[in-house]
C-alpha cells in the first residue's frame, strides 16, 4: 500500500510542470512621463511603449515568488516601484512579464539571466542584466544598457546611449551621443548615422559603418581587438589613426601609414579640413583597417 | 547724504591717533636667543650620526638602483647580444632604460589602486551571494583587463613620452574600474 501511495505521488510530481507558475496582473493610471522601476528575476520581460497614461504589468512568474505590484491609488502616480523575486534562479527562468508603459516614461529595469525586449519608448530606458540579452527597437531619449555576458542590441538611433558589457557583444545603428564598451565582446556599429561616437574594447573587435553627421566626432580605442572602419570617401573628414604595436591598413584613401620610429606600430593621418567630421582611433596592437564607400 | 554713522566716526578717531609703527621691546632678543641656543646644540651634537644613516641609506638606496639598472642593461643587451650572435641579427636592440612612468600616471595609479582595493573588497563581500556563473565571468573578464594592464604599462615604462600609451593604460583601468562597480551592483542571486 505504502508503495502504490508512493508511486502514485511520484507520477503526480512528473506529471506536474516542473516550476509551477501563478499568473499576475497589475493596471496603474499614471503621468505620461512616470517614472517606473522594475526588479524581476523572470526569464524574459517586455516592455512596451504605447499611447496611454498607464501602466499594465502582466505574466507568469514561478508560484513562491515574491510579487510586489503597486497598489492602485486614486490619480495618477508620478512614479512606481514594482518587484517580482523567484524563490530560484532557475525557477524563475521560467517567469514571463510584459510591461506596457506611457511612451514618454522613464524605466529603469533589473533583472538577472533574462531576455529584455523593450519597443517604442520614447522616454529614459535603463536596463541592467546579467546574462541573456537585451534588445531596445525604437528611439528612446536616453538609453543606458548595461550586461555581464548578455548581448546588447539597440534597432533605433537615441539621442544619448550608453552600453556596457563585460562579454556580450553589441549592436547598434547610431544616435546623437553613443558610447559603447566591452572587455570581450565584439562591437557592430552600422546601419545609420552618428554625431558623436566612443567606442572601445579591451579584446573585442570593432566594426564600423555608420553614416557621420556633419562635423561628427568619432572614437574609437581598443586593446587588442581588430578595429574595422568604413567611411565614405565623398565625405572630407580628418583620421587620426595609431597603434603602439598593430598594423594600419588604408583602403580609403591612397595615403600609406607610417612606421613608428622604432620599427613598430604604425600611424595614419588625413587632414582634409573635417568639415564631414574627425575619426580618432587608436590600438595597442589589434589591426585597424580603414575602408571607403 | 553720509553713509557713516556716528561709532564709525569714532572709530576713525581712534585709529587716525594710533602711530604708523611700533617697534618691538628691545629686550626680547636676547629671551629668544636663550630659548634657541639649547635646541641648536642638539642638533649640532645629534647631526653627524644623522648625516651617517643618511648616507648610509643612501649609498643602499643608490646600490639597488644601480644594481637593477645594470641588471637591465645586461638582460637587455647581454641576452640580446647571444641571440644576435646566434641568429645573426642585423643589430641587437637598444638597451632598456629603467622602468618609470610619468609622474601624472603614477598618481593616477594610486588613485586607480585606491578604487580597485575597495571596489574588490566589496565584491569579495558579495561574493557569495552572487550566481557561480555570473563570478566566472566577472573574474574572466578581470584577468583580460589585468593583462592588457600589464602590457601597457610595461610598454610605457620603456616609452614614457608616448601619449597614445598612456591614453589606452587609463582607458584599461577605466574599463577594469567600471567593471568592478558594475559587479558590485548587481542584484543578489544574479
Amino acid at each position: 500500500m505504502a508503495r502504490a501511495v508512493a508511486v502514485a505521488a511520484t507520477v503526480t510530481a512528473l506529471a506536474a510542470p516542473l516550476h509551477a507558475q501563478r499568473k499576475v496582473h497589475a493596471a496603474h493610471a499614471t503621468t505620461s512621463d512616470v517614472s517606473v522601476r522594475l526588479f524581476a528575476s523572470v526569464g524574459t520581460v517586455q516592455v512596451i511603449g504605447w499611447d496611454k497614461d498607464s501602466v499594465v504589468i502582466s505574466g507568469a512568474v514561478p508560484k513562491g515568488s515574491q510579487v510586489a505590484l503597486g497598489n492602485p491609488g486614486l490619480g495618477a502616480t508620478r512614479g512606481l516601484k514594482l518587484f517580482v523575486e523567484s524563490p530560484t534562479e532557475e525557477a524563475g527562468r521560467a517567469g514571463t512579464l510584459t510591461m506596457r508603459v506611457p511612451r514618454g516614461a522613464r524605466v529603469w529595469l533589473k533583472t538577472g539571466s533574462a531576455d529584455v525586449a523593450v519597443s517604442e519608448v520614447t522616454g529614459g530606458v535603463d536596463v541592467n542584466i546579467v546574462g541573456g540579452s537585451i534588445v531596445v527597437r525604437g528611439s528612446p531619449r536616453e538609453l543606458r544598457a548595461e550586461s555581464m555576458d548578455g548581448a546588447v542590441t539597440v534597432d533605433g538611433t537615441p539621442s544619448w546611449m550608453r552600453l556596457k558589457t563585460a562579454t556580450g557583444d553589441i549592436t547598434l545603428r547610431g544616435g546623437e551621443d553613443v558610447g559603447a564598451a566591452t572587455i570581450s565582446g565584439t562591437i557592430e556599429a552600422r546601419g545609420g548615422q552618428a554625431e558623436r561616437v566612443k567606442l572601445e574594447s579591451t579584446t573585442g573587435d570593432i566594426r564600423f559603418a555608420l553614416g557621420l553627421a556633419r562635423g561628427a566626432a568619432v572614437e574609437m580605442e581598443t586593446h587588442s581587438g581588430a578595429i574595422d572602419v568604413q567611411l565614405s570617401r565623398k565625405t572630407p573628414m580628418d583620421i587620426d589613426a595609431a597603434t603602439v604595436t598593430g598594423a594600419i591598413e588604408n583602403a580609403w584613401s591612397k595615403a600609406r601609414p607610417t612606421v613608428g620610429s622604432e620599427g613598430r606600430g604604425m600611424t595614419f593621418t588625413s587632414q582634409t579640413g573635417g568639415i564631414g567630421g574627425r575619426v580618432v582611433l587608436r590600438s595597442f596592437k589589434g589591426k585597424i583597417t580603414l575602408r571607403g564607400t | 547724504m553720509s553713509e557713516h554713522t556716528s561709532s564709525d566716526d569714532r572709530l576713525d578717531e581712534l585709529t587716525a591717533g594710533l602711530p604708523r609703527e611700533v617697534a618691538p621691546l628691545p629686550d626680547l632678543w636676547p629671551a629668544i636667543r636663550a630659548e634657541l641656543a639649547p635646541r641648536s646644540a642638539r642638533a649640532a651634537q645629534w647631526s653627524p650620526r644623522w648625516r651617517l644613516v643618511a648616507a648610509g641609506l643612501l649609498v643602499a638606496a643608490s646600490s639597488s638602483i644601480l644594481t637593477l639598472f645594470a641588471t637591465r642593461m645586461r638582460d637587455g643587451v647581454g641576452g640580446a647580444a647571444a641571440v644576435a650572435t646566434a641568429d645573426r641579427a642585423p643589430a641587437p636592440p637598444r638597451p632598456r632604460a629603467p622602468a618609470r612612468l610619468p609622474a601624472h600616471l603614477v598618481v593616477a595609479e594610486r588613485g586607480y589602486a585606491r578604487s580597485i582595493d575597495a571596489l574588490w573588497r566589496t565584491l569579495d563581500e558579495r561574493r557569495d551571494s552572487l550566481a557561480p556563473s555570473t563570478v566566472a565571468t566577472v573574474e574572466r573578464s578581470l584577468r583580460i583587463a589585468d593583462s592588457a594592464i600589464a602590457e601597457a604599462r610595461s610598454a610605457l615604462e620603456q616609452d614614457p613620452a608616448n601619449r597614445v600609451l598612456a591614453d589606452l593604460l587609463v582607458s584599461n583601468y577605466e574599463r577594469k574600474i567600471d567593471l568592478l562597480r558594475r559587479a558590485t551592483e548587481l542584484a543578489p542571486r544574479t
